[in-house]
Order: C-alpha cells, then structure tokens, then sequence
C-alpha cells in the first residue's frame, strides 16, 4: 500500500477549517457583531480579557472573539479572491507575453515597475482613492490587485520558459497543436504545483496587506461612525466613546477600530490588536499549508485526470453539502422573521386607531385609549424675518440656528417696521452698580465697568429696532467676568423704549435645545420661553440672530458687528468710547405669533396581562395628514403583535399645536410603566426607510433588523448628534433609547416596511436578543 | 551587449520609469481622497474661534509642517535611517544566515537536525515582519518594558543604539532565512560533489574543504540570497518603520499619504524602488548560470 502523504491531511484539513469558518463563524459566535456593552460597572472599555468576555472587547464593548468569528467570511472572501485575481492576471499576462518578443519586454518592464514599489504604499493610496463610503468589497480586491500581479507573472512565465523547451514540446509544435490547446492541455497540467503554491503565497500576501492597511486606518468595504457616549450612565475621563466600525465586520476594520496606530495600546490595550492578529497569522499558515499540500500532490501528478477519480467527486460533493447545510442552516431568531411576514400582509387601511387597538385587543393606558384634551397656546404663525433693504433673513427650524425669535412674557410678536439705532453691547454702568461681595472675591462686573461709558447715554432707542450684542465678558488684567444675562441685557433695552430688538448672540449656532454634555451649553433663549410662556401674541418682537446674519443685513450701514463679539478688554481704548450710533437705515422684523386652540386627541395602548416592572418597546406613531399612514402600521401591529403578548404600547400620537406638552400627557399615562426602547415613526412616503438615533449602539442594530425583516432602506452610516436630534414629543422622552423610523429618496409608500420591521424588532425581542434593551 | 551590463543599466531606467508614472500618478490619486492624520501623536491642529464655537482644523499640508524641518534635511536624515537597518540587515543576513546554511548542509544527513532547521528558516520566511515586529513589541513589553523607555530594550523611537535591535530583527529574518535556505541547498549540493569525496578521502581537514573547496563555488549564491531576501526587507520597510517610529523613509513614504505631500511620497517610493532595483540586480547578477559540475 502506497505511503500517504501527512501533508496532503494537513491540507485537507486546514482547508475545511477555513471553509468551515467563514460559513460558519458568525453562527457560533458566542454573540452577535450588534451587541454592545457600553457600561460594565466602572470598568473602562475596552474591556480587559475576561471582565466581560474571555477574549476582551472592542473600543465599543463589543466581544473581540466573536467579531473575529463574524469577520472571517468577509476577509477570507476577500483575500481569496485578491490571491486569485492576482495569479489569474500573472497567468494571463505570462501566457499573452509568450507570444512575441516585444510583448515580453513589455510586460516584464511593467511587472519590473510595479514590483519595485512596496506594495505597502501603492495599496494605501489606491485603497484611500478607489474605497469610499458605500464603495463594494470589489474595489478592494482592485487594490489587491493592482499590486500583487507581478510576483505570480514572473514565477509563472519563467515556468513556461521552462517547459517551452522541454522535449515533448517539439513533437506538440510538430504535431501543429494550437497556442491554446499547448496552454491547456500541456502547461496547464505541469504548472499546478506552481499555481498552487503561488496561489497559496499570493492569498497570505493579501492577508497581511490587509492586516497592514488595517493598522494604517484602511480598511474593506464601508464603515459606520458610531458614537455610544448616549447611552452612558457615567462618564471615565480619557475613555474613548466613538469609532468608525467597518461594515460588515472584518479583521482589518477590527485593527482599524482599536487604533492600533498608537504606540500606548501595546500597553494598554493590546489583546485588540493580539486576537485579531493570532487570526491573521493562523490563517496565513493554514493558506500556506494547503498551497504546499496541493504543490506535493500534483508535483509528479496530472492533476487534470486526478479530477475525475472517486477521491476527488467525494471531496467536491462533501464541499458542496457544507454548502448546502450552510444554506439551510438558520440564522439566530430566524422565527422573527415569520413576525415580520405576518405584519406586512396585515398592513391595511385603518380608519380609526381607537377602534383598531380595541378589535386588536389591546389594553387602554388610562381609562380609555383616547387621551385627549383642549389646548390653547400662543405659537408662531410663520416664521421669523428680519429685512434690511433688500436682504430678507429668515428663521429656520434646523440645528444649528442662525436666527430665532426670543418670545417670553417681556417680549412678544407683531410686525415692526422703524430706523435702526446700534448700541454696542448695551452696556450701560447704572444698570450695574458695583457690588462687593466679599474681601477675597475679585472686582465684579459693576466694579469693572463703572468707568466705561454709556452705550445708551445721548442716543435714543425709542420706538427704534436696537441692534445689540452679547457681552460675552470683560476683561481686567488677568481676571475676566462673565457678562450679563441674555434677558437682563435684552430687558434693558425694553426698558429704554425699543420697538424691536436684534440681538447678536456669537454662539447661538452651539446651543443645544437640551443639556447633553457641560461643553456645549444649553440655548437660554428656549430656557426662558419654557420657564416664562408668553401669554400674548402681541409685544415687542426680539430676534436673536448670528454676528454672520448681522452683517449681511447691516452691510448697507457699514456695521460689522464682530469687532463686538469678542470680550471686551476694560483697559483697551476701544472700551473707552462707546459705538453706539444712529445707522441711518430702517428696517422690518417679523414675529408673526398667534393664539391656537385645538383639541388634541392621542390614541394609546398596550399589550394587556404584561408585568408592570417589564421593560416596554413603545411604538410612537406620528399623525400625519395625507400620504401613507403610520396609523395603517400601527393596526397590522396591534393584531399580529397582540396575541403574541410582548411587551409593546402602541400610541398613534397627535402633534398639534405643542407635541411636547402632548407627549407630556402620554408619559403621564405611562406612569409607573417602564419604557426600555422607542420607536419612532413619522413619515412613510419615499423609496427606503431612514433611520436616525443617537444611540450608536442601535445604529448596527436597526440596519440588521431592516436586512433581516426584507425592508427597504437606506444604510446608516452614522450617529445623530444629541444636539440635533429632534421628533415630535421628545421633550418627556429625552432620556430614552429611541430610534426614529422616516423615510427618504422618491415616491413609495413604505407602511409594510416599517411594519414587518418593528415586527421583526419583536419576535427578537420575544426571543430573547441580548441586544436589545430591556 | 553583455548581459550584466544590460542588467545594471536596467536599473537606472527603472528607477526613471518609477519617478515619472508617480510623478504624474500620485498628484491626480491624492486629489481624489480627503486629508487625514497619518498617525496619533501628530499635533498639526489650529483652533480657530469662530461663532460656532472653537473649531480645530488639521493644519499639516506636508511631511515639513510635521516634523518642522525642511524637506531636504528631512529625507536626507530619513534615507540614512532606512539605509542603516537595511545595512544591518545585510550584515545579519550574511553572518547568521551563512552560518545556519552551513550548519544545515553539514547536518543534511541527519534528517532531524538538518529538517527542523531548514523548516525553522522556511517558517521564519513565511511570517510576515509586520507581525514579527507587534510580537517582538508585546514580548519585550510582557517581559518588562516601560513606556517611558524600558528596562529590556526600547519598543519604538529611533537611535544608533539598542533602539536598532528590534526593528533590526523585525526586518532581517526574512532575509536571513532566504540566505540561509540558499546557502544550505548550495553548499550541499557541493558537499555531495565528487571531488569533495575526494578531499575527503584525502583526509583533508573539515574546515579546510570548506574554506578552500566549497566557499569560492557558494559565495555567489550566497550574494542571490542576500540579494533576494534584503528585497522582501524593503518591502516591508514603510510598515516595520511605521510600527516601530523609526522615521525612516517607509514610514515618512506612508505619513505622506495622509497629508498629500506628493513630493514626499514620491521621493520615499522612488529611494524604495531605487533599493529594491539595486537589490535586485545584484541578485540577478549573482546567480550562477550554470552548475560548477558543468563548468
């Protein structure tokens, strides 16, 4: 009996292991690439081996071993075709280059060309120029290629040197055999050993490109920004709450990600470069072991009639039932899918929501399912402007602003049309007598500015529009004080008799609407219209625009007005005197403001017998007129959801006139009911389902769920910024993991989409997905 | 024309071909992506107060404005620094990789001995110097490394001192494998020739044969795989640089990607290719064209 060869089972079997794993790594991966786990007691991320998975995690508390599992398909693909394109190219540029002398020296200066530089440098840049955004894995492979090609090329032509003067090849030039038959049926079966082992060479030097370009930030395929500090309870100093993941996962984004670049991580944080790097390595010497077993085998063997034997048909159908079982093989919570299934065909018109959530079964939140009530508010009947001349700026609702209304019970709305007199900053020493507060405390602002001049003094503002601009603070030697209250400074020109006011704020395009993060302050503008409501829709409109806004519509009186936005130096000449001046120009502002009495009526209900102490997904459904109906989403839910009892409430939200003060009344009606996770809708006229939250760790997660479900939708790349998140009735809801659910891009209607997805997002939920929040 | 002379020549004109394809190339390919910083610890920042608030601008539009030295002085220095580990690495190459090759053809009877050290220098070529150089980083850290400097060896930074020895490491084995694995089979190939059975027979001493009848018949083999190997150490010189701070032309050739300093770039490639073209040509030159029982 003949001896087996030991390396043709180390070959077979590191080949299998790599089949095995890229069908099946993300399988059995002990958890999924969407499972994060921003917080662990006060534990700094990533986390240690072993604190929370064995192998550690990621810079976003992802488990690093089962990234790696879910990563390998995406990177063996990849490397294995990059190994292919570059021996099919050096096959095919060998055999074209035998055909005549010039054509040889061609092709061997370019191959001379292109090996010369290192491959290191020509990936980076042709990475970086042909891999964008959305750009698909086959541009990488392009990369691959584009420096790999010469290494088979020359190995391979030199081959076919060989055999072209090798002595049966004057009886096949004899014999008259054609320039493709000698390529196929006589080289090609003397140059497999060569091809394997090259192949093999070429898939490791793929390998370790990406490896390398992984650690220079380069990576296949399209990354997310993920931003997780959201969904924090407690902020660690120097710990970092953002990356760009690659999208799907692969060993070279998992490099990228853990910011191999810096020296400190090997100290540190070194397992995130360590378990991908063991998988890098394993893989490069199982490559490298099957291309050697193959070039043992068919070293004295023809390998085209080794493909007809009985080894060789076993071998391919065993690889094609890994396939096959790969297939049919479910992924996990397969069964949501039937959810979303059943949700899609339940989609139909609904009329009435109440009698919808009734029918369905659903349980009211109060008494009934309407929560419904009166309202009478002063809002704004059409946005704010402000016209000098010619130029006409308007407000606009988007973050960041550059020009808002301030309407608070001193101001009001109406429609002013007068000269334009400049105050400066408004400062004036009476308004701010000095004030000793206490023998250690420093000079305060009276003490600082009871030397300046008046910036009201000799200039009348009655029934003018006062422009003024923040005093941001003023400086005395080393010691610097905060300047006044933006009321307290808009209050002193009401005072003085303003008709309107423009006031110039140099940071109102930084404020945010809500208090996220001590950097960034709160807007106090919308604190003092929350905290003192205007009653009356007529008074003495105020806007508050940007120094940018400011100088376009004062350019015809020559003001620049961000010599002003500065903090003023006490000592500087400029202090003492003040630039308070009649501007010889008119102008108009706008508030249109009016009083608006609706009747609001909110439709809420839950699944009924679920635990009070249970976390809920609330699916928030914005009423919109016209267009395809969130509302039809929200009955396909109630029925197919409701007998299978999860813990859902369903709220077909009305947001007239003020939607925070009508959310206000559902969060009362939630009382005592714990809301784990918000869904959003608003809006399901277009071609795909958008999706926008600032908790990062949903932003992978929601996609997996649009995949799975079969919606259409568009990939998100990134994290909303708290700053700018918005949706009609966040204001009770702030603090709650939300995800909103709109739509973009054309004409469609996507009421089946969304339903099958949040139908998908409960079947996990009901399964158990460890990544959802409960 | 004579064959060497046409080889060299070939040199020159590769070198010419690099700089004008990536003189035209690498302008047109970086206008195509955005600029990014190249690596941490790079303080390139301007803030700027802007009603917004303080915006922070990356700043470093050339390899100049990062190392705040000019552009000549800084090549000139960063060639130096790649040609000295390149040199080391010849100079390890030659003495480690002769020695093992002529261990490995004495032992060539001993199946053992002689396998497991052709098989220790074909594993040693097959590992990549990029994960050479992150294992070497992490051993000498477990084994005691500090970052302010280290009480084993220094893990990153450049110097003519004990900071050379890891990246030298890094990027030598594979040159001292490929030495070793041609020196082996060549002299070898000697030892079973006939007239060293002869010597043999003679009663001559082992290290005279070696010295007087083997080494003339290996020395040009050994050049091929000194040539060969230092080419897969240039190639893997911008990420062994990168990895270990060096500041070598490698690694300024990769920072120049990130800032668009095509000028940079192409001077790093150009030295790269340059080297790699030499090296090359000196293997080429080398090897011998036929076997001496021909000859």
């Amino acid at each position: 009996m003949p001896r087996r060869d030991p390396w043709a089972y180390i070959g077979l079997a590191a080949f299998f292991a790599l089949l095995f794993f890229a069908l099946f790594g993300e399988r059995i991966a002990p958890h999924q690439a969407i499972f994060f786990v921003p917080e662990h007691d006060h534990d700094p991320r990533p986390y240690d081996p072993g604190l929370v998975f064995p192998l550690g995690s990621d810079v976003l508390g992802r488990d690093l071993f089962s990234l790696v599992l879910i990563g390998a398909r995406t990177t063996l693909t990849v490397v294995l075709l990059g190994g292919l394109a570059r021996v099919a190219a050096g096959l095919a540029l060998a055999g074209i280059s035998t055909w005549s002398r010039p054509l040889r020296a061609g092709t061997d200066w370019l191959a001379d060309l292109v090996s010369a530089v290192p491959a290191t440098l020509v990936a980076l840049i042709a990475v970086k120029v042909l891999v964008k955004g959305d750009t698909s894995v086959f541009m990488f492979i392009g990369a691959l290629l584009i420096t790999g090609w010469a290494g088979p090329y020359r190995v391979i032509r030199a081959e076919l040197d060989r055999l072209a003067h090798m002595p049966f090849m004057e009886g096949v030039r004899a014999l008259g055999v054609s320039r493709s038959d000698i390529l196929r049926r006589h080289h090609l079966p003397h140059l497999v050993p060569v091809l394997a082992l090259n192949t093999s060479q070429q898939v490791v030097a793929s390998l370790v490109l990406v490896a390398e370009l992984g650690v220079l930030g380069a990576f296949i395929g399209s990354v997310r920004g993920i931003n997780i500090e959201e969904s924090l309870n407690t902020f660690i100093l120097g710990q970092l709450n953002s990356a760009q993941i690659a999208d799907p996962p692969e060993w070279g984004g998992l490099l990228a990600s853990t910011n191999a670049r810096a020296i400190s991580t090997l100290w540190t944080t070194r397992w995130l470069f360590l378990v991908p790097g063991v998988a890098f390595a394993l893989t490069a010497v199982a490559v490298a072991a099957i291309g050697f077993a193959v070039a043992r085998r068919y070293a004295r063997r023809n390998v085209l009639e080794e493909l007809r034997t009985r080894g060789a048909g076993a071998l391919a159908l065993t690889v094609a039932a890994i396939f096959i079982v790969s297939a049919l093989v479910p992924d996990r919570y397969a069964a949501a899918r039937s959810w979303a299934d059943d949700a899609r065909r339940a989609v139909v018109a609904t009329g009435d929501s109440e009698r919808a959530f009734a029918d369905a079964g659903l349980a009211p939140l109060g008494g009934s399912f309407a929560l419904e009530r009166d309202t009478t508010q002063v809002v704004e009947a059409a946005p704010a402007t402000v016209t000098v001349g010619g130029v006409t700026e308007t407000e606009t609702p988007a973050v960041p602003r550059s020009l808002e209304p301030v309407v608070y019970s001193r101001t009001g709305g109406g429609v002013v049309e007068a000269r334009v007199v400049f105050v400066s900053r408004g400062l004036s020493p009476a308004d701010y007598p000095p004030q000793q507060t206490s023998v250690f405390a420093g000079p305060d602002l009276g003490t600082l500015i009871k030397d300046l001049p008046d910036d009201y003094e000799g200039i009348d503002v009655r029934g003018k529009i006062v422009v003024l601009v923040r005093l941001a603070g003023v400086a005395a030697g080393s010691r610097t004080v905060s300047g006044p209250a933006v009321d307290t400074l808009i209050e002193n020109a009401l005072k003085r008799g303003a008709a309107a006011i423009l006031f110039v704020d140099p940071i109102l395009s930084r404020y945010a609407d809500v208090a996220t993060s001590i950097s960034i302050p709160v807007n106090p503008y919308r604190r003092l219209e929350a905290s003192d409501p205007v009653s009356d829709p007529n008074g003495t409109p105020v806007v508050v625009v940007t120094p940018a806004i400011a100088d376009r519509l004062l350019a015809p009186a020559g003001l620049s007005t961000a010599p002003f936005a500065t903090v003023l130096d006490a000592g500087s000449a400029d202090a003492r005197r003040s630039a308070s001046r009649d501007l010889g120009i008119t102008a108009r502002v706008s508030v249109p403001l009016v009083r608006a009495t609706a009747h609001v009526r909110t439709i809420a209900g839950e699944t009924p017998g679920v635990p009070i102490d249970a976390g809920r997904v609330v699916v928030w459904a914005v009423r919109r007129s016209g267009g395809a109906s969130a509302v039809d989403v929200l009955g396909a839910l109630a029925r197919t959801l409701t007998p299978r009892r999860v813990p859902f409430v369903f709220v077909d939200f009305d947001p007239a006139v003020d939607a925070n003060t009508n959310a206000r009344a559902v969060a009362t009606a939630l009382a005592g009911r714990r809301v784990a996770l918000m869904l959003v809708i608003d809006g399901l006229d277009g071609a795909r389902l958008s999706f926008d939250t600032p908790y990062g760790d949903l932003v992978p997660a929601i996609d997996t769920y649009a995949q799975k479900a079969g919606a259409r939708y568009v990939v998100t790349r990134g994290t909303e910024s708290i700053t700018s998140w918005s949706w009609p009735g966040i204001a009770p809801f702030i603090s709650t993991k939300t995800i909103l659910i709109g739509a973009t891009g054309g004409q469609g209607d996507l009421r089946a989409d969304a339903a099958a997805l949040v139908a998908y997002v409960a079947g996990r939920y009901a399964l158990g997905a460890e990544e959802l929040p409960r | 024309m004579n064959t060497t002379l046409a080889r060299i020549l070939r040199v020159p004109l590769t070198v010419a071909a690099i700089w004008v394809v990536l003189a035209i190339a690498t302008p047109l390919a970086m206008a195509r992506y955005a600029f990014y910083v190249p690596r941490p610890g790079i303080t390139c920042t301007s803030l700027s107060f802007t009603p917004a608030g303080i915006v922070s601008t990356f700043t470093c539009r050339s390899l100049a404005d990062i190392y705040h030295r000019s552009f000549e002085d800084l090549m000139v220095d960063a060639t130096f620094r790649s040609v000295a580990l390149l040199l080391g690495a010849g100079v390890l190459a030659l003495v480690l990789g002769g020695l093992i090759g002529v261990t490995a053809a004495l032992l060539r009877r001993r199946a053992f001995a002689g396998g497991g050290i052709l098989g220790l220098t074909s594993l040693l070529s097959a590992i990549p110097a990029f994960f050479v150089a992150y294992f070497l980083q992490i051993a000498v850290i477990v084994l005691g490394a500090s970052e302010t400097g280290g009480r084993l060896l220094p893990v990153f930074g450049f110097g003519y001192d004990e900071h050379l020895v890891l990246p030298l490491v890094a990027i030598s084995l594979p040159a001292i494998a490929h030495t070793a694995q041609l020196a082996a089979t060549r002299i070898g190939d000697v030892l079973d020739a006939d007239f060293i059975t002869a010597a043999n027979a003679k009663g001559l001493r082992t290290s005279w044969i070696l010295a007087v009848h083997v080494l003339p018949h290996v020395r040009p083999v050994v050049l091929e795989g000194l040539g060969g190997g230092l080419r897969i150490s240039v190639a893997s010189l911008p990420i062994v640089e990168f990895l270990f701070k060096w500041g070598g032309i490698g690694q300024l050739s990769l920072e120049a990607v990130g800032v668009h300093d095509a000028a940079g770039f192409v001077f790093g490639a150009v030295v790269l290719g340059a080297l790699f073209a030499v090296l090359g040509a000196i293997a080429d030159i080398s090897r011998p064209r036929a076997l001496f029982r021909s000859a």
